[in-house]
């Protein structure tokens, strides 16, 4: 794996603290007790259905709705992204296997979730699965790749628990 | 793919953290290799070789599942 496409370690920690901020407001969000009401302010698209509270300025639409939803959302990936994709403390090859196994392992189970949905879930809640599956792979990579971490981590100790 | 990393290191008088400091390589790698649960590439095979003084071939050797 190139570790050219990693980020320095230092964007590891940013990540992590971006992804507790980020879901607590998205918690507060979908649960109705915030709403940002101070980020009424609309967004443009380049594609939309007209009506929708859509409208056209220029070649572009623009719709009146908040956009509070939209900057969590592209937060918490961005944060995950950084969780996701920073070095360790020490980036080497035996990690860079780890990063690309657990990657496998988070794209095959990400698919199994996806065919689940397609089997099992209709309407709304159809598309509301898929939303979340934006997030999924990554939350799978970064779940797997720390349990795999851990796992070296532990097998390296192994030998001398048994010691004592 | 086997090898005696470990003997090299007795021999030479090296911790695991010393080699993996002298290969530019974490301790967990180098323990890794060790206990044969990864194997290496080709430029940490040779990195290893030149640390000891050895030959590749005299460090590192293929299993017959190989």
């Amino acid at each position: 794996m190139l570790t050219k496409l990693l980020l320095p370690h230092r964007f590891k920690r940013i990540g992590w603290w971006l992804t507790i901020l980020t879901t607590i407001t998205a918690v507060m969000l979908f649960s109705g007790n915030y709403q940002g009401s101070w980020l009424d302010l609309g967004s443009y698209a380049f594609v939309s259905r007209a009506g929708m509270g859509a409208h056209h300025v220029g070649n572009m639409m623009k719709s009146n709705a908040n956009i509070f939803g939209q900057v969590v959302a592209a937060l918490l990936a961005l944060s995950l992204l950084l969780v996701a994709f920073s070095k360790e403390k020490m980036e080497d090859e035996y990690i860079a296997t780890i990063r690309s196994s657990a990657m496998i392992w988070a794209i095959w189970a990400n698919y199994l979730l996806i065919f689940l949905i397609f089997l099992l879930v209709y309407g709304p809640t159809f598309v509301s699965l898929m939303l979340y599956n934006i997030f999924t792979v990554l939350i799978l990579f970064i779940a797997r790749f720390h349990y795999l971490m851990n796992k070296a981590r532990e097998e390296e100790i192994r030998p001398l628990k048994k010691l004592f | 793919m086997k090898n005696t990393i470990k003997v090299q290191r007795a021999i030479h008088d090296l911790t695991q953290e010393e080699l993996a400091a002298r290969v530019n390589v974490t301790r967990q790698t180098i323990n890794a290799l060790e206990a044969g649960r990864y194997i290496p590439s080709g430029v940490l095979v040779l990195k290893i070789a030149r640390v000891f003084g050895q030959r590749v071939e005299d460090i590192f050797s293929l299993e017959d599942n190989d």
